[in-house]
């Protein structure tokens, strides 16, 4: 009996083992057939969401690059102007041609880190962006603004690059310039304190001149 | 023939003469072609309202001349418009031989003008005030400045002339204002209530001033002035006008005249019974007047004084009445001008003594 | 010219005139100094500065001169002087002229002490002997032309306190599209139609094309220069016309 036990046990134990296996087989293809089908699946999604006529995003190129060269700190007092250099090159691209050699607008954008707005350049700086109309692949072109520092603050200024032959990738930029701003105080701008007080007191002066002489000699004054 | 208007309680007086305009002109005989001022019907209306309305009179040369009238007579009104301040709505005047609109500029640099009210620059003083116009008149330096001195000596400013004019009192200011209408020495000048705030040494000075202008310079002088008194010892001759109309011109005797009144004689007499009955027989026109204590009767006569005061008081003997006093009298100038433009009323009120009642019976019928 | 040194003299003895050149000097120190030492104003443009200090002398020299010739005739009415005046050789005419020219002369102090606030401000630009010139034209012809109409006013109204009213009403007009008007309203026809017949904007007008824009010479302002010369004129007329006679009312 032990041993059509045992037989029956050795089976049995057997079978479960087989049962095992068959069901981890299973387990695995099934695990590995989802994940096929959601890939398919997801890949299907992807294209039916793209806008029409659009077409496929092309995989991102770093081909440009904006290099600062001014200091990436600058201290200055408000009323002073200063100079933001930098320094834009294409990359060396082996399939480079006129259409990719096509350039676009500089500009540069201030952002008031204190009061968390950016700051509308019209009274910062004349040239708002430089036009490259074209760059050619291993070129650097040097960009220069001159700013004029309006208010007295905290501010982050980065140079951009907008090309014109991809409509949707993102601006180039360079690093961000840390610009603090110190209020001017100035008592006596322009000379102006000697005109100011100078000029009144002065015709104060001839004035109560005159009527003190007239005063002594009609009399009122003795 | 006695002419007595008297009844009980009223004074007796002549009945008020109407005067007709051409008439009492007439009456002045003096037209002459020595006119200083020649007025011919000369009119100033306003809107509906005539200021001086056909006013026609003469002012010779040389005359010190009164212009008399109420308040609202015209008489300022007429002054402006000799002085060419105003343009006359009709009619036309000369002043100097010269026309009013046409010569204006010519005749302002020989008349002068004092005016009832007259402002002043009060930052400047009276020398610098005077030198001023002087030089408005184009007088030359010198010259204006000596006349300056000697003007503001004669009418009292000269310890005064360096103090502002925003200093002085009303009086200064009256005597500066006459120092600056004789600063261009005018041959005519006129004179605004002259003495007006004046204190009597000043109204004296200011008719010391214009005397000496007339007899010394032969300046004519235009007057007027609610000062009767000033009037009458000043003026040769006077017109009275009223409601912007002439209502007499002539010399003081003649304006008396036409009121019936002139130089006379006032007869003091005591009052006794049957007085009434007894001045019937008097042959003179007269005037009744009592005193304060009725004992004493004024009789005054202003008519047939041309007979000797001895005839007169003959003939109040002959009709047994006493004389207590008798004096030489004239009809004031008050009393004329009053008569003349009605604006006093007679009435018992108004006499002298008037609180008296005459104790005489007085005959209704010469009402 | 007798009458003109009596006004002048008058008006500095009595403190008038000197109130007035005083207070403007005060007025011009003030403007100044906020424009060139407050934090935002100090950064503006300098030719914009200029423009503000240069329209700030021309509108206290035409209010000097409105109500300074409203009361010319009048005050004197109102004293009695006049009367004293009129009886003198001069002529009505001559009388109105002095007066002007008296008040001219106010304004012509007034700007000789307004010329170093704008050599200090436009100090560093080329803008400064323009500033000069240009506040001097269009000042001198404005005061002349609101001098004599304030006077014919004075002369015809004998009222202080009712000429000067009028007279303030009349440059408050003027002066209402430059101070009152935005930029959005002197865009449309009617704005725009306003800013051609009013010689204090045509003038203002002017002062911001030569020291904002640059535009110096007077061949490029003749257009603006124009208006404000006929604009003197037609008021010399009335001036002319209106200044030949004159009445003393009757006291009584």
């Amino acid at each position: 009996m032990k041993a059509a036990l045992s037989k029956r046990n050795e089976s049995s134990v057997y079978w479960n083992c087989t049962k095992v296996g068959i069901v981890s087989i299973c387990s695995l293809v099934f695990l590995l057939s989802c994940a096929a089908l959601s890939l398919l699946v997801s890949a299907a999604l992807g294209e039916q969401m793209q806008p029409l006529g659009s077409e496929s995003l092309p995989p991102t190129q770093i081909d440009m690059k904006i290099e600062v060269l001014s200091s990436h700190t600058v201290h200055a007092i408000a009323g002073q102007f200063i100079k933001i250099e930098g320094i834009i090159t294409k990359l060396n691209q082996s399939n480079s041609s006129n259409e990719t050699n096509r350039g676009g607008i500089a500009y540069i954008s201030i952002v008031d880190v204190k009061d968390r707005v950016p700051v509308d350049l019209e009274d910062w700086s004349a040239e708002k962006g430089l036009y490259i109309p074209s760059i050619e692949s291993g070129q650097s072109l040097p960009l220069e603004w001159t700013v004029r520092l309006v208010k007295a603050g905290s501010y982050t200024v980065t140079i951009l690059f907008n090309k014109d032959s991809e409509a949707y990738s993102p601006p180039v930029t360079s690093s961000k310039i840390s610009l603090d701003v110190a209020p001017k105080l100035n008592l006596n701008p322009g000379n102006i304190l000697p005109v100011a007080f100078g000029v009144p007191a002065a015709l104060m002066g001839i004035f109560g001149s005159m009527n003190y002489m007239r005063g002594r000699k009609v009399g009122v004054y003795k | 023939m006695i002419e007595i208007v008297a009844e009980k309680g009223r004074k007796i007086l002549p009945t008020k003469p109407t005067f007709h305009v051409h008439d009492l002109i007439m009456a002045d005989q003096k037209m002459n072609n020595n006119n200083s001022i020649s007025c011919m019907g000369i009119t100033k209306t306003y809107r509906n309202f005539k200021a001086v309305d056909s006013l026609t009179m003469d002012v010779n040369q040389g005359d010190i001349f009164g212009f008399l009238g109420p308040n609202g007579a015209g008489k300022t009104t007429t002054i402006r418009m000799l002085c060419g301040l105003l343009s006359p709505s009709a009619g036309h005047a000369m002043v100097a031989g010269l026309d009013i609109i046409k010569d204006s500029t010519t005749i302002r640099k020989i008349i002068g003008l004092l005016p009832e009210s007259s402002g002043f620059y009060n930052w400047m003083n009276a020398e610098e005030y005077l030198l001023h116009f002087a030089a408005l008149y184009k007088i030359e330096g010198s010259t204006a400045m000596r006349r300056t001195r000697e003007l503001l000596e004669s009418v009292g400013l000269a310890d005064r002339s360096s103090a502002p004019i925003g200093y002085y009192s009303r009086g200064m200011k009256q005597r500066l204002g006459l120092a600056r209408s004789l600063i261009n020495e005018p041959r005519i000048i006129f004179l605004d209530e002259p003495t007006l705030g004046l204190d009597p040494k000043g109204q004296q000075d200011i008719q010391k001033i214009l005397l000496e202008l007339n007899h010394e310079k032969g300046v004519t002088i235009f007057l007027s002035s609610h000062a009767l008194g000033d009037v009458y010892s000043l003026c040769n001759r006077m017109a009275i006008v009223n409601h912007g109309e002439l209502v007499a011109q002539g010399s003081i005797e003649e304006l008396r005249k036409l009121v019936g009144g002139s130089n006379g004689i006032v007869v003091s007499i005591l009052n006794s019974e049957g007085l009434e009955k007894k001045l019937s027989n008097l042959n003179y026109k007269f005037e009744i007047n009592a005193g304060k204590n009725n004992k004493i009767i004024d009789i005054s006569i202003f008519e047939g004084i041309s007979e000797s005061i001895n005839e007169i008081l003959d003939s109040i003997k002959k009709i047994d009445l006493h004389i207590y006093e008798v004096r030489r009298s004239e009809m004031s100038l008050e009393d004329v001008f009053f008569q003349l433009t009605g604006t006093k009323e007679y009435s018992q009120e108004n006499t002298i003594g008037n609180n008296h009642k005459l104790e005489v019976e007085q005959s209704s019928e010469y009402n | 010219m007798m009458l003109y040194r009596h006004e002048i003299s008058g008006s500095f003895y009595s403190w008038r005139g000197s109130a007035w050149i005083i207070a403007a000097s005060l007025i011009f120190s003030l403007v100044a100094y906020l424009l060139l030492t407050d934090k935002e104003l100090s950064l503006l443009d300098q030719g914009e500065m200029l423009f503000t200090l240069a329209e700030v002398i021309i509108a206290l020299g035409i209010a000097m001169s409105a109500v300074s010739a409203s009361s010319a005739i009048s005050s004197e009415i109102e004293s009695g002087t006049l009367e004293s005046l009129l009886l003198t050789p001069i002529t009505h005419s001559q009388i109105a002229i002095q007066k002007m020219f008296s008040i001219v002369t106010t304004w012509a102090i007034l700007y000789l002490v307004s010329i170093p606030y704008l050599i200090v401000v436009a100090s560093g630009t080329n803008l400064a002997l323009s500033a000069v010139l240009y506040v001097g034209l269009y000042g001198t012809l404005l005061v002349i032309a609101i001098s004599m109409i304030s006077i014919v006013i004075s002369w015809r109204l004998k009222s202080s306190k009712n000429s000067i009213m009028i007279t303030l009403m009349i440059v408050l007009i003027l002066l209402a599209p430059s101070l009152f008007f935005g930029t959005s309203l002197k865009k449309t026809d009617f704005g725009l139609a306003l800013e051609n017949i009013n010689p204090v904007s045509q003038a203002m007008n002017s002062m911001d094309n030569i020291l904002v824009d640059n535009e110096q010479t007077y061949l490029q302002q003749i257009s603006h220069i124009l208006p404000v010369i006929a604009f003197t004129f037609i008021c010399t007329l009335i001036f002319v016309v209106f200044t030949r006679k004159f009445e003393v009312k009757s006291a009584e």
